[in-house]
């Protein structure tokens, strides 16, 4: 009797130490396990941080050549001071380890299509568009190609550092998103780092709109679409101006001239692009237009924004190096930053360099398809997915002479599309050098150097040195284009339709010293008409032409009115917009309530302050307008033209027979279009309570936690400017790092990012920057010389080397 | 040994060990300190339970309050809207069940052994 009661009690007690330990599925992925989650040892609060730490130096061995100091500032900004580089890259390495975990699993995972291993079958479809869309692949070819540079061993350094830190990290100790999701960290190695490289080039030089814009041409004919969708802007300020001369021969971009598009609706869905609000701002001006005669540079790259941020700010001292700026977690050097002698930052090119290819089949089996009349075997490549408690998946993709076979059809005679894509080319081995040479730059021509080996994603790349030069350089790979090439998806039989090469190096649009005093981009065109080359992208409109603008009358300038000038919030296209569509707007029958909107919509200027409602009115505005009149273009996959085309058919061409409502008998113009549009903005406008109003509730800014976790994320800040702001900010989406540099004899540089140091949910160093960031505020960079010269040491961890 | 004094020596053990052993060793100390109980089985699950539960809400009480419970906030955001402190008491209850279960199991062991005493 008594053993049966003391084995019901071991039964319940075994039971229930089970339950504890297993991992129940859950609406999103399976929950940790309650016991260990929980448990006060190696449960979440491990990562619960005190919040008025008292800090203590800390020492760790780790494979090095000699000793490395690094002192952690205020923001827990580490300054790394190391007798040699691949010492400072060993330890930069395992700092981003410590501190950003989560983060570089995460990007390798989401880049190389392996989140289904961790996450379950909710992710396969993702996992498996990443493989067919050649990003592991990609990445193979990267590395094959770094392999054979004498940067390769700086990136197997910075590896080591990495996995220093892992070998020292016990279970319990684990980042909590780890434990969350019940599933531990792998080891870095320099795949992974071409990884990081890929998964930057997909969010910043993949966008392509070929099969929208095939369709969109095929539903509204060749004509409507040349002028509704034209390569040249009625208004531009482009980033290399006229007055820059191409003193060469171009290369003739050979291939085959029209002809070669397809005459067929695409049924595939698009890939989903980036979306258009990542864009980015940088200008220099030169010391003649600043208050103490030193250049300034200034950049704000806009991402989508996410906790942790995702760059981590460092400073590395080395006998060679003297580097100040923001790192990639997974790359060993500054990506934008200054040194002794230069300042530097980029934003996005943008031009299309990703192209489609309709592959005919020879027959069904799909295993050979036609070019150039010949009979052409497909390359395969088997993709294995693991799945998270599931059998591994395994997904065949079929490379061609284009590149890997993206869309296939499931019928027997649909559409396969292969994807050309310049991040699927081998890049110079020197590739993995090229910030590591700019962060030891001292002049224009070591900088212009070192960028030579940067193919994609394309950047326009603004200098700034002690000398007081500046710079701006278009910056990348870019193909031989004929005119429409690549805009459209193409037949796949015909090489010719293809790339013919690559603009040469010193063909790519740049300048230095413009006599203007200053440089400056905004993901506006590269280049007037004046350059030879043929290129097409959805470029910028707005943002560029008021930067230019603002630049061009601004003088005597110092830091603090390059800081106003990124903070921004004012709008070119609604100063361009309201102006135009208030004159149109027919006024009878209006409500006293609509006639007071109107009035704030005249004395309004322009800035998208959070509080204010005018922005709100004239977005919603703007929204019913497009929706109205590119109602043509509402069918399966298309377009619509640029906003500023809309603008300039409101202006110049009222009865322009887009403004025609397909749905109506009657003929529409603008006028009937505007007022329609504003009947429906004041209906859905008389919904909402003042503060729905208010700019910030409608341009709602998040700042999500990479795992989408709500509570781990920041949905609080509020903060103006649009995308067409130089303080764009827009949903989602903004300045992912804010910095201002002048070049004085030592560099003064500012920066912030919104977000902070550590990327653990559960640290005072999570959120750092957020409310200077969200009020436009900077932190002085701290840019010592040596360890002493640190005002304010928070600690130092100091590594030895040692087997750790 | 009085079930208060056995409370105290598992809270001591499990605060001092919690960072070295996996947590469900838990279990263990608790089964062994349940053989050294003589009172009943409600007893023993009810002393187990006090134990468990201030040891695992003590400490994750302490814990969470250095970090101004930033992330038990966070954390109990997960959970829908729950409050964070029903999430500081369930952490403490599951502890608690724990021990009680635990000390039961040890408690009920003796008593095999000592049924053949008088």
């Amino acid at each position: 009797m008594r053993i049966f009661k003391f084995l019901i009690a071991a039964l319940i007690l075994g039971l229930w130490i089970w339950a504890l330990q297993y991992s129940f599925p859950g609406k999103k992925g399976n929950l940790p396990p309650i016991g260990s989650f929980l448990s006060p040892g190696e449960g979440f609060l491990g990562s619960a941080e005190p919040m008025n730490e008292v800090f203590s130096d800390l020492v760790d061995h780790i494979p090095l050549d000699s000793e490395v100091q690094v002192q952690f500032d205020k923001r827990l900004v580490p300054h790394i001071f190391a007798n040699n580089d691949q010492d400072a890259f060993r330890v930069l390495g395992f700092l981003h380890a410590k501190y950003r975990l989560f983060q570089m699993d995460l990007i390798v995972r989401s880049a190389s299509g392996r989140l289904s291993e961790i996450m379950g079958p909710r992710l396969l479809e993702r996992d498996k568009l990443q493989r067919r869309k050649g990003m592991p692949w990609a990445a193979e070819i990267a590395h094959e190609s770094w392999k054979n540079s004498e940067g390769y061993g700086d990136l197997l350094a910075y590896a080591e550092g990495h996995n220093a830190y892992l070998a020292e990290l016990k279970d319990k100790d684990l980042p909590i998103e780890f434990k969350l999701l019940n599933y531990k960290p792998e080891s870095w190695n320099p795949y992974k780092t071409a990884l990081l490289l890929k998964s930057m080039a997909q969010t910043l030089c993949a966008r392509n709109h070929d099969i929208s814009a095939t369709n969109t041409q095929l539903a509204i004919g060749e004509q409507l679409f040349k002028e509704l969708y034209p390569d040249q802007m009625s208004k531009m300020s482009p980033i290399i101006p006229k007055t820059v001369e191409y003193p060469f021969v171009p290369v003739d971009p050979k291939g085959r001239k029209g002809s070669s598009v397809i005459d067929d609706f695409i049924s595939h869905k698009p890939l989903p692009n980036p979306p258009s609000n990542i864009g980015s701002n940088n200008w220099a001006v030169g010391g003649a237009k600043t208050k103490s005669g030193y250049p300034i540079l200034a950049n704000d790259p806009h991402l989508s924004l996410t906790l942790p941020s995702i760059w981590y700010e460092a400073h590395i001292v080395t006998p060679e190096t003297r580097v100040y700026g923001v790192t990639l977690t997974g790359y060993p050097g500054v990506i934008i930053g200054f040194n002794e002698n230069i300042a530097w930052g980029m934003t996005n090119v943008g031009h299309d360099v990703t192209d489609w290819y309709d592959i005919q089949w020879t027959n069904d089996s799909k295993e050979e398809y036609f070019l150039d009349g010949q009979q052409v075997k497909i390359d395969q490549r088997i993709e294995e997915i693991g799945v998270r408690g599931h059998e591994s998946i395994l997904d065949t993709v079929k490379y061609t002479h284009w590149g890997p076979i993206v869309f296939e059809s499931t019928e027997g005679n649909g559409q396969d599309l292969a994807m050309r894509w310049i991040a699927h080319d081998p890049p110079d081995p020197m590739e993995v050098l090229t910030f590591l040479r700019v962060n030891q730059a001292e002049d224009f021509d070591d900088f212009s150097k070192a960028v030579q080996t940067h193919s994609s994603p394309a950047q326009n790349m603004v200098f700034a040195s002690k000398e007081g030069n500046i710079a701006m350089r278009v910056q990348g790979k870019f193909p031989l284009k004929q005119k429409d090439q690549g805009k459209f998806v193409s037949n796949g039989n015909n090489s010719e339709n293809g790339w013919s090469g690559f603009i040469p190096t010193g063909h790519t649009p740049a300048m230095l010293n413009p006599e203007r005093g200053y440089v400056s981009s905004a993901n506006q065109k590269s280049t007037d008409s004046n350059y030879p080359y043929y290129y097409n992208a959805r470029f910028e409109q707005f943002r560029g032409r008021h930067l230019n603008s603002r630049l061009d009358e601004m003088n005597e300038i110092d830091t603090d009115d390059i800081r106003l000038l990124q903070y921004d919030n004012y709008n070119l296209e609604a100063s361009e917009f309201i102006p135009v569509i208030l004159d149109l707007l027919n006024r009878e029958n209006l409500s006293g309530e609509a006639l007071e909107w109107i009035k704030k919509l005249e004395n309004w200027n322009y800035h998208y302050e959070a509080e204010s409602a005018e922005p709100t009115i004239f977005e919603i505005w703007l929204k019913h307008l497009k929706k109205l009149t590119w109602d043509e273009m509402e069918g399966v996959s298309m377009i619509s033209p640029q906003n500023w085309k809309l603008r300039d058919l409101l202006a110049d061409e009222p009865a322009h027979e887009i403004f025609d409502n397909q749905k109506t008998p009657e003929i529409e113009v603008a006028a009937n279009i505007v007022r329609e549009a504003w009947d429906k903005t004041l209906s859905q406008v008389s919904e909402m309570s003042s503060a729905d109003l208010h700019w910030r509730t409608y341009n709602k800014l998040v700042i999500p936690h990479l795992s989408r976790i709500p509570s781990f994320g920041n949905y609080t800040t509020r903060m103006g400017g649009s995308s067409s702001s130089l303080n764009a900010m827009r949903g989602g989406f903004g300045p992912s790092w804010r910095m201002v540099v002048e070049m004085g004899p030592e560099p003064a540089g500012f920066g912030v990012i919104p977000g902070g140091q550590s990327g653990n949910p559960g640290s005072p160093f999570f959120e750092t920057g957020i409310e200077k960031w969200s009020q436009g505020k900077l932190f002085k960079l701290n840019f010592p010389r040596n360890p002493q010269e640190l005002e304010s040491t928070l600690f130092v961890h100091n590594f030895k080397p040692g087997k750790s | 040994m009085k079930g208060w004094l056995l409370a105290i020596v598992y809270i001591v053990l499990i605060v001092a060990l919690s960072k070295i052993i996996p947590w469900w060793s838990v279990a263990v100390i608790g089964v062994i300190l349940g053989v050294l109980f003589k009172g009943s089985g409600w007893q023993a699950l009810f002393w187990g339970f006090v134990a468990g539960s201030l040891s695992w809400l003590g400490q994750s009480f302490y814990l969470s309050n250095l970090n101004e419970h930033l992330l038990l906030g966070k954390v109990a955001g997960i959970f829908g809207d729950m409050n964070p402190f029903i999430l500081l008491v369930l952490v403490g209850v599951i502890g608690g069940i724990t021990a009680g279960l635990s000390f039961l199991t040890g408690n009920q062991a003796r008593k095999i052994v000592d049924q053949g005493k008088p």
